[in-house]
């Protein structure tokens, strides 16, 4: 069926005859109904995209990414943009019970009618909740059960680097950043039949269709990031949302080199937008949304070239306007702060993620114990009440003196805080687990495993200062976090046997539930905590960054020894620039040497 | 309708009318009031700000409505900013201005100068459900409730739980059958007064109705029959209108006091 022919759905009005009822007997019933600021809407003869995020609404509303995608097909593309996002589990309930499928916000139009799903998959404990998701649209789970009629469902986001998990579930990948592919994917679903759609959309760079020709699917960059206008007319959500703010992306990419950060490998390279287009983009992003607070938002903001321009002259913009900067980096904050004044309020979180010297330069954290003292100071003096730092336990080569280190900087931290903060100022440490993530230099090193986790943490809780919060994640999410990111194909039934015994909203302690999984691999015939550590599956995807980096990266993660950011110390040789894709900084190119080099000490 | 001074001359207190349905309907208190922050934002209209290290807008709502509840005549209070300039602007103007800048299902309908010192607080708030269906014993049930010296009803909350005696708030309610229109519904119509001990919340009313009604069929209040019987099918909320102290009752509240005299 093409997609001018495809049935259009009856839409709102029998949505809400049959959606009202049941908007009484849920928590937060504001989570679907939409009808947010700056919401899209398009005829409903235009074909359907519908854009997912895989969990609860507050969380969707506020992922940056569906937004942008969301905003780029409407202006792009002929099709209609719509959202939908994971019911929680009361409304799934009740939606199964009254068999209302899975609607799209806009329209009202069920899901199952869109030509094409595109489900951003964040991280992979939204898994399960994207098996939630086929089946309350009244799909077919295997995406070879699909027929003419039903939606294309891609996925896409950074767990792409790894899909096997998600293979038979979904009908195709889309790796890296779309907005330059667009159109391309719209153009494609004008085929007549669902498979010649899928061929061309496996024609399109950076789609992978399994089970077609293509062993290997290239990351795609979109060169087009410095010069385009931010999104300046995103939704604002009715009802609170996580983040209550308007964001402006200033930069995209990250060089830190922090060797256990996918992000920082899977979106190279670093491109910087002119300082006047932020500025102008600010100003109607305020208008539009009514917020008085805009967020500079990127994997790094205080290292964006333009961050104190666009700062004070974003503040010039109207009177009450805060700019705030969400990722601090510990080696530039206390500069950073510095400019911000010292009347701040709130809370700052900064990373060190290791608490030791040397435990820091073998994950290429380049910050030594005075850079963290002096920007800790820093946050105090400017104001902040609040300050969270973030560790990480389980990295290679820890040892247990490196964990119980984390009590010490929290002690010293505190005691500034005390000093400093008269009283007020707080701190609280969160203590991530470490899990080895595609796509990195540390994605062929070994999950810690639950036995080494648990023992580190209990040693920590043992030696923790009073009055300094401590949170540390949960030992079995972390496990099934390591298996589900290193798992091939052979996981996804693991997934699925999970999700059929309730496995949903797996990131929310509440909802986690780990008897499910474990049931789920004994019928699969899993042990979960082996597959956590065990080697990694061979992925389809081609990341850009060069496996002879990642493999220098790891020998010096060995002997301690960091990598200059190429931003400011000349080209590592990491692959990703080359046939046009290149660094866009502010300060101007930089030159690419090729091959991976020896730099920093 | 006087009409907001706005030619600079200092900080004007103005009275905002707007209503909320649709989407807007699920709007908490405080959402409510973010969302119209964010249209006068939006629409360009500054408002002044409190005093202070962190200044706030000087918006306020009246009563909260409740979530899932629609509002007709819906009252803010705002401070226009003092350096607010909006030459030959009207309360209409405004208000108009307001709407395209509003999220759907929020409409702002007038924008006067307040009362010298008005603060809201309620006195009277009328209400108004409607059902896609026919509640089964609802005259009965009503019948019942106005015949009874108290009704009581347990209220729990995160505080604790109190008994509290529903015929003391509610005021006047009447259940009013469709007529011939195919597109009108059934309505339950009253009143709940606000007293300094508090008041009755609407569901409780149409909770403790049904519960009657169940009752005078027969029927048992118990289990699953009972809880559907307390969430009929279709069950809408609205709120027409709410008195306010020190401020002239309006539009619908205003006449549905004027009919049978002064029900306040």
């Amino acid at each position: 069926m093409s997609l001018e022919q495809k049935e259009i759905f009856r839409g709102r009005a029998e949505l809400e005859e049959r959606l009202t009822p049941l908007l009484d007997r849920v928590k937060r019933p504001g989570r679907y109904v939409g009808g947010e600021f700056n919401v899209r809407r398009k005829p409903e003869t235009a074909p359907l995209v519908v854009l997912s995020y895989p969990d609860v609404y507050e969380i969707g509303i506020s992922n940056p990414a569906l937004q942008l995608l969301y905003a780029a097909v409407d202006e792009m593309t002929g099709a209609a943009a719509e959202r939908a996002y994971c019911p929680w589990p009361d409304m799934a309930s009740l939606m199964r019970e009254q068999g209302l499928p899975l609607w799209a916000l806009e329209s009202g139009r069920p899901v199952r009618e869109a030509s094409l799903w595109g489900i951003t998959l964040p991280h992979e404990l939204t898994y399960t909740n994207v098996l939630e998701m086929i089946d309350l649209a009244g799909l077919p789970l295997r995406a070879g059960a699909r027929d003419e009629g039903d939606p294309i469902v891609v996925g896409g986001g950074p767990a792409v680097a790894a899909p096997g998990p998600l293979v038979p579930f979904l009908d195709a990948f889309f790796v890296g950043e779309a907005e330059g592919r667009l159109t391309e994917l719209v153009s494609a679903l004008e085929e007549p039949t669902r498979g010649e759609r899928l061929a061309a959309l496996a024609a399109v760079p950076g789609v992978w269709v399994p089970g077609r020709e293509a062993e290997t699917v290239t990351r795609q960059v979109f060169t087009g990031f410095s010069a385009s206008r931010p999104l300046t007319r995103p939704l604002v959500p009715l009802i609170e949302a996580v983040h209550d703010r308007a964001v402006i992306e200033v930069m995209r990419g990250c060089t830190a080199g922090c060797r256990f950060c996918q992000a920082g490998m899977w979106y190279r390279p670093v491109r910087e937008r002119p300082v006047d287009l932020v500025v102008d983009a600010a100003e109607e992003l305020l208008r539009e949304t009514g917020c008085d607070e805009v967020s500079l938002v990127s994997l790094s903001s205080c290292d964006y070239a333009g961050v104190s321009e666009a700062v004070s002259r974003i503040r010039e913009l109207r009177t009450g306007v805060r700019v705030s900067l969400p990722s601090l980096r510990v080696d530039s904050a206390a500069a950073v702060l510095a400019g911000l004044g010292d009347e701040q309020r709130g809370s700052v979180t900064l990373a060190p993620e290791a608490a030791t010297d040397e435990l820091r330069r073998s994950i290429d954290k380049k910050v030594d114990e005075a850079e963290l003292m002096a920007a800790t100071d820093a946050v105090f003096r400017s104001g902040f009440t609040g300050l969270k730092l973030y560790f990480m336990l389980g990295l290679p080569l820890e040892t247990d003196a490196d964990v119980l280190e984390i009590a010490g900087v929290a002690r010293r931290v505190a005691a500034q805080a005390k000093e400093m903060g008269g009283g007020r100022a707080r701190l609280s440490v969160s203590v991530s687990t470490f899990v080895p993530k595609a796509a990195t230099p540390f994605a062929e090193e070994s999950f810690a495993g639950e036995a080494v986790v648990r023992r580190r943490q209990e040693a920590l809780r043992a030696v923790w200062p009073r009055g300094v919060k401590l949170s540390m994640h949960d030992v079995p999410a972390s496990t099934l976090e390591a298996v589900l990111a290193r798992g091939g194909s052979e996981v996804a039934e693991l997934v699925y046997e999970a999700w059929r015994r309730g496995a949903r909203f797996d990131a929310w302690s509440e909802e986690f539930r780990w008897e499910a999984w474990e049931s789920a691999a004994t019928a699969v015939g899993l042990d979960l905590n082996e597959a956590a550590t065990a080697a990694p599956a061979a992925t389809p995807v081609d990341c850009r960054v060069s496996p002879a980096f990642f493999a220098e990266e790891r020998r010096r993660a060995v002997v301690g020894v960091t990598t200059a950011d190429c931003r400011f110390a000349g080209c590592v040789g990491c692959g990703v620039c080359g046939d046009g894709v290149e660094m866009e900084l502010l300060s101007g190119p930089v030159r690419v040497t090729g091959a991976p080099r020896v730099t920093g000490a | 309708m006087s009409r907001p001074s706005t030619a600079g001359d200092g900080p004007v207190k103005a009275l905002v009318e707007f209503s909320r349905s649709g989407a807007a309907r699920y709007m908490s208190h405080l959402d409510t009031a973010r969302a119209l922050r964010r249209s006068f934002a939006r629409a360009g209209i500054g408002l002044a700000l409190t005093e202070g290290l962190r200044p706030k807008v000087r918006l306020s709502l009246g009563l909260p409505l409740p979530v899932g509840a629609a509002g007709r005549e819906e009252l803010a209070l705002a401070v226009l900013a003092p350096d607010l300039k909006i030459a030959g602007a009207g309360p209409d103007e405004l208000a108009a201005r307001l709407s395209s800048a509003a999220p759907e299902g929020v409409a702002f309908r007038r924008v006067e100068e307040a009362p010298s010192g008005l603060r809201l607080h309620p006195k009277l708030a009328l209400y108004e459900w409607s059902f896609s269906a026919r509640p089964e014993g609802m005259a009965a049930a009503l019948e019942k409730f106005l015949s009874a010296a108290e009704v009581r009803v347990d209220r729990s909350s995160p505080k604790g739980s109190r008994t509290v005696d529903l015929r003391r708030y509610v005021v006047e309610p009447e259940f009013g059958e469709p007529g011939e229109d195919p597109g009108e519904r059934p309505r339950l119509r009253f009143g709940i007064r606000h007293l300094e001990d508090g008041a009755a919340r609407p569901r409780e009313f149409l909770e403790t109705l049904l519960v009657l009604a169940v009752a005078g069929t027969g029927g048992t209040s118990a289990g699953k029959a009972a809880d559907d019987q307390r969430r009929p099918a279709g069950a809408q909320l609205e709120r027409l209108g709410v008195v306010y102290d020190g401020l002239a009752p309006r539009g619908l509240a205003k006449e549905w006091l004027e009919r049978d005299g002064q029900r306040g």
